[in-house]
């Protein structure tokens, strides 16, 4: 935490130099070519993912603080094709800064590398393309996400009194092609290997979709009823209405075991009804805020203090749930 | 070559029958079949233009239609544009509200995502705020409304003129061909917001018109306001001026109404909302092709046509004229033989031509063995008159004349007798000439009379007046002779007066030659005249006639010569004389004497 904290503190250092004394060469750049102000788009999975809301809304108001210009455009819906012809726009329209949160990491890297060929400087944001040449990636450390989500499941099982037992587990990710959540399945994998007995049965695959999700367990729940626990890659499934999953709600007061991604106003207020007994959360908003902030100084040629901006995990278990929910703004976009 | 023209030839004679007739069902069958043909072309071919322009106006109303149906979607869904959210999310723009704006956002992009899924032609369907904030189906952007030409179109515009606008077509920003179309947002107190724009795929029309076909090569494209194609099936001329098709310079005739240009066919149509212009462009050269086509087939048509007329003809004119071929053949068969029989199939005018003709020969052969029995005859009473003539007893009487003069030794009367004896019997024979001057005639009865006045004394006298004019005029030889004899035999010999008057009269009346030859003899009674004359006329048989043998010689052989309306005609009255008339037809030089009539 300190190590965080010490972060946070000389980013916030760097904000404030940022505004108050503008790069010299930056102002003669833009001085000189510039006619327009600096336009940074951000390109998400999609754009029906609520979560990231948040960092849109933090994103607008760090630009609007910057004097700079955000723009917020992706597939409404996760499809890396028209992720890939967006910022093929967005370098036809040669804007300053990108950044990208990659539903296929392997698909996405030859564009973005255009992008870098084309003076643009492209970060990547909550999920990474690490072989391509973004020049940055701010979010959360995945890994380490799954990592605690596995632990999480260590902790619900043992307290079960499961350990002995060999558990059927289902996964229920976004993508497989997903960087960031291929990292949350190793890192909950890596946990959990050799400390408690898990039977992978199934590999649900939901496209960043509420309702696709939700669907896929209740699908999943009918025809395997034996299944003890469930690992959400992320919370797609509790933003919809609780009451589209009831065969999930019985399975849960039956007993079985959820650890999530995740800890928005909707998620928490689902693990509360019993969905889930342990999530596991990002932090949207800095998301938002450093992506901007750092493309700025990228654009403005400031150095960038790290390749990976984290930022950070929020960790919470039924025992938090009512109080970090008290922290959250509730969502009124439906 | 000359072998088949020669065939040809005589097969085909240009005069023959069956050649007019050949000619006459070809013309009668060309003449309307050509004009048939040209009548039909030219309908055809009008037709054919009238159908071209119906299709093609047909097709023009059919895309006009489509396009205006789609627009009116497009404007029923900008009417979306007064809805609460996107006017909330217009108002919290204004003032910067970000967070509070988070809501209205989602749902916009929803709810434009939504609309852009029900209708897959939709690029994008955006809201662009005063500010140059673009919120649409792909996220928020910034727009530079300086170039945003549809918000300039728009926020130039009242809130009276709160239609839609059409704009395009361009590239969207992700690299599109699309046109687009929005409207004004007004808020409350009619002040304007900003505009609600959506962008369609120019694949739109492409699929409205690529496969409209007008002919085989024919098509449909699309010009916006400014004269650009905004739709070819061409892609690359997309964006080229519409003088490229139409030639330049280019005015505004195109846009409306039918015309030709070069070898196009050219229609147009305005679509009012968007003020473009559809324009059916056809090859004119298809429809020639068409029309060549039929022309071919008229041609072919006229041509086998005559052909199968030509073969029917040769047929008919075969049928028709055979009989008449047949018929021809007997006539020229009867010139050798005339036993010849036409054979009559049918009971046509040919079947009674040759009927006509067979009937014509039986009466030729008929006349034929007529004219030999009477040439026969002819020759026999011929025969008959020449032995009557040199009867032995005339030639005994005659030398004992002769003989008498010589003892009296009256010379010159003997030798006048001698030479009217030579002259009698010169003129007799005639050389074998039937026929004879009236002069030689006239002169031979004259040596008659004078052998025979010297004969008898001066029993009786003769006289012989004959008109000069007829003197050169033909007629049978020795007609006068017997008559003559008679007169003498029968009339004037007997009579105990040496009173006896024997006149030979010659004359014309009209185109008659008549000769009488008169006597103051005995005469006869009328039983007997009217016998003889029954007798000459035929109404009497032969061999019941005792008397007239001469008379009667005389009589059929001007009959035989010349005809019923020629011959003799007696009178005569007991003991006063008689007369005997003979009418001859007036005949000039060597004539031959042909049997006249029957």
């Amino acid at each position: 935490m300190d190590l965080l904290n010490r972060k946070k503190g000389s980013i916030l250092l760097l904000l404030v130099l940022i505004t108050v004394f503008p790069p010299v060469k930056a102002l003669r750049v833009g001085s000189s070519v510039r006619t327009r102000p600096i336009i940074i788009s951000i390109v998400p999975k999609s754009l029906d993912n609520p979560m990231l809301v948040e960092a849109k809304a933090a994103a607008e108001l760090t630009a609007r603080r910057l004097n700079v210009q955000v723009e917020w455009v992706g597939p409404f819906k996760v499809d890396v094709d028209t992720q890939i012809q967006i910022i093929e726009g967005l370098i036809r329209r040669k804007v300053d800064g990108i950044a990208v949160s990659c539903s296929d990491e392997e698909r996405l890297r030859p564009v973005i590398d255009k992008a870098v060929a084309a003076g643009i400087k492209v970060a990547t944001i909550g999920a990474d393309a690490p072989e391509s040449n973004r020049l940055f990636y701010c979010g959360t450390d995945n890994y380490a996400a799954g990592v605690e989500c596995g632990k999480a499941m260590i902790r619900i099982v043992t307290a079960k009194g499961w350990t002995d037992r060999e558990l059927n587990l289902v996964i229920l990710t976004g993508s497989t092609k997903a960087h960031d959540l291929n990292e949350r399945i190793r890192g909950f994998k890596d946990a959990t290997a050799d400390q408690i007995k898990l039977n992978y049965q199934t590999l649900l695959i939901c496209d960043e979709d509420t309702t696709t999700a939700a669907k896929a367990v209740e699908a999943h729940l009918k025809k395997h009823p034996e299944t003890d626990a469930f690992f959400f890659t992320g919370g797609w499934a509790f933003l919809g209405p609780p009451e589209a999953m009831p065969v999930y709600d019985q399975w849960c007061q039956n007993g079985g075991i959820t650890v999530a991604m995740d800890t928005s106003y909707p998620v928490l207020q689902a693990a509360l009804r019993g969905f889930a007994q342990a999530l596991v959360g990002q932090d949207y908003r800095k998301m938002g805020e450093f992506t901007v902030s750092y493309l700025v100084c990228a654009i403005k040629d400031l150095p960038i203090p790290s390749e990976f901006i984290d930022t950070g995990l929020e960790l919470a278990d039924e025992a938090s749930f009512s109080e970090l929910l008290q922290t959250k703004k509730p969502w009124d976009i439906k | 070559m000359a072998v088949v023209r020669k065939l040809f030839l005589k097969r085909f004679r240009l005069k023959s029958l069956r050649t007019k007739i050949i000619l006459s069902f070809a013309g009668l069958s060309l003449i309307p079949l050509i004009l048939l043909a040209f009548l039909s072309y030219y309908t055809y071919l009008e037709i054919l233009q009238q159908n071209v322009r119906t299709y093609t106006e047909t097709v023009i109303n059919r895309v006009e239609r489509n396009l205006q149906i789609y627009l009116s979607d497009l404007e029923r869904i900008l009417e979306l544009r007064n809805d609460y959210y996107i006017l909330q999310y217009l108002k919290l723009s204004l003032i910067d509200d970000i967070e509070g704006n988070q809501k209205y956002t989602y749902r916009l992009w929803e709810n434009l995502n939504n609309i852009k899924k029900y209708k897959t032609d939709l690029r994008e369907v955006a809201i662009t705020t005063l500010k140059g904030v673009k919120i649409g189906c792909y996220g928020v952007t910034n727009v530079d409304l300086s170039q945003n030409n549809l918000f300039q179109i728009l926020a130039n515009r009242t809130t009276q003129d709160n239609t839609m606008a059409i704009y395009g077509p361009h590239d969207d920003w992700l690299g599109g061909k699309v046109f687009s179309v929005g409207c004004a947002i007004y808020g409350d107190y009619d002040n304007f917001l900003g505009i609600m724009s959506i962008d369609v795929e120019l694949d739109l029309l492409a699929r409205i018109c690529r496969d409209i076909r007008l002919g085989k090569s024919g098509y449909v494209t699309l010009v916006d306001q400014n004269g650009q194609i905004i739709f070819h099936p061409q892609p690359e001329l997309i964006g080229k001026s519409v003088g490229l098709l139409l030639g330049n310079p280019v005015g505004e005739s195109w846009r409306s109404g039918y015309y030709t240009h070069g070898n196009r066919v050219i229609m147009g149509k305005t679509l009012p909302l968007a003020n473009w212009s559809i324009i059916g462009i056809s090859d004119r050269a298809e429809l020639i092709a068409e029309m060549t086509t039929v022309a071919r087939m008229s041609f072919a048509l006229i041509v086998g046509s005559i052909i199968v007329v030509i073969l029917v003809a040769l047929l008919l004119s075969g049928v028709l004229t055979k009989p008449l071929k047949e018929l021809q053949a007997s006539m020229r068969a009867a010139a050798d033989n005339l036993n010849t029989i036409v054979p009559v199939r049918t009971d046509d005018e040919i079947g009674q031509l040759g009927r006509a003709f067979n009937q014509m020969l039986t009466q030729i052969r008929q006349l034929m063995r007529q004219s030999v029995q009477e040439q026969k005859k002819l020759r026999q009473i011929e025969m008959q008159v020449l032995q009557e003539q040199i009867k032995p007893h005339f030639i005994y009487n005659t030398l004992e004349v002769i003989i008498g003069l010589l003892e009296t030794d009256q010379n010159e009367d003997v030798i006048k007798m001698v030479e009217a004896l030579g002259a009698f019997f010169r003129i007799s024979l005639s050389q074998g000439r039937e026929l004879i001057s009236i002069k030689e005639e006239v002169d031979h009865v004259r040596n008659y009379l004078y052998i025979q006045k010297l004969r008898h004394g001066e029993k009786y006298d003769y006289r012989i007046e004959v008109e000069d004019g007829i003197v050169h005029f033909k007629t049978l030889k020795l007609l006068l002779q017997p008559l003559v004899e008679n007169a003498i035999y029968h009339g004037v010999r007997s009579l105990v007066s040496n009173e006896g008057l024997i006149v030979v009269r010659g004359y014309r009346t009209e185109e008659t030659i008549c000769f009488e030859v008169s006597d103051n003899g005995r005469g006869m009674p009328a039983d007997l005249v009217m016998a003889l004359n029954r007798s000459l006329r035929g109404e009497q048989p032969e061999d019941q006639a005792k008397h007239g043998y001469g008379l009667r010689n005389v009589h059929e052989r001007i009959v035989l010569a010349f005809g019923q309306e020629y011959g003799l005609w007696l009178t005569s009255t007991l003991d006063q004389g008689t007369r005997v008339v003979l009418r001859l037809p007036m005949i000039k030089g060597e004539e031959r004497v042909e049997r006249r009539s029957g």
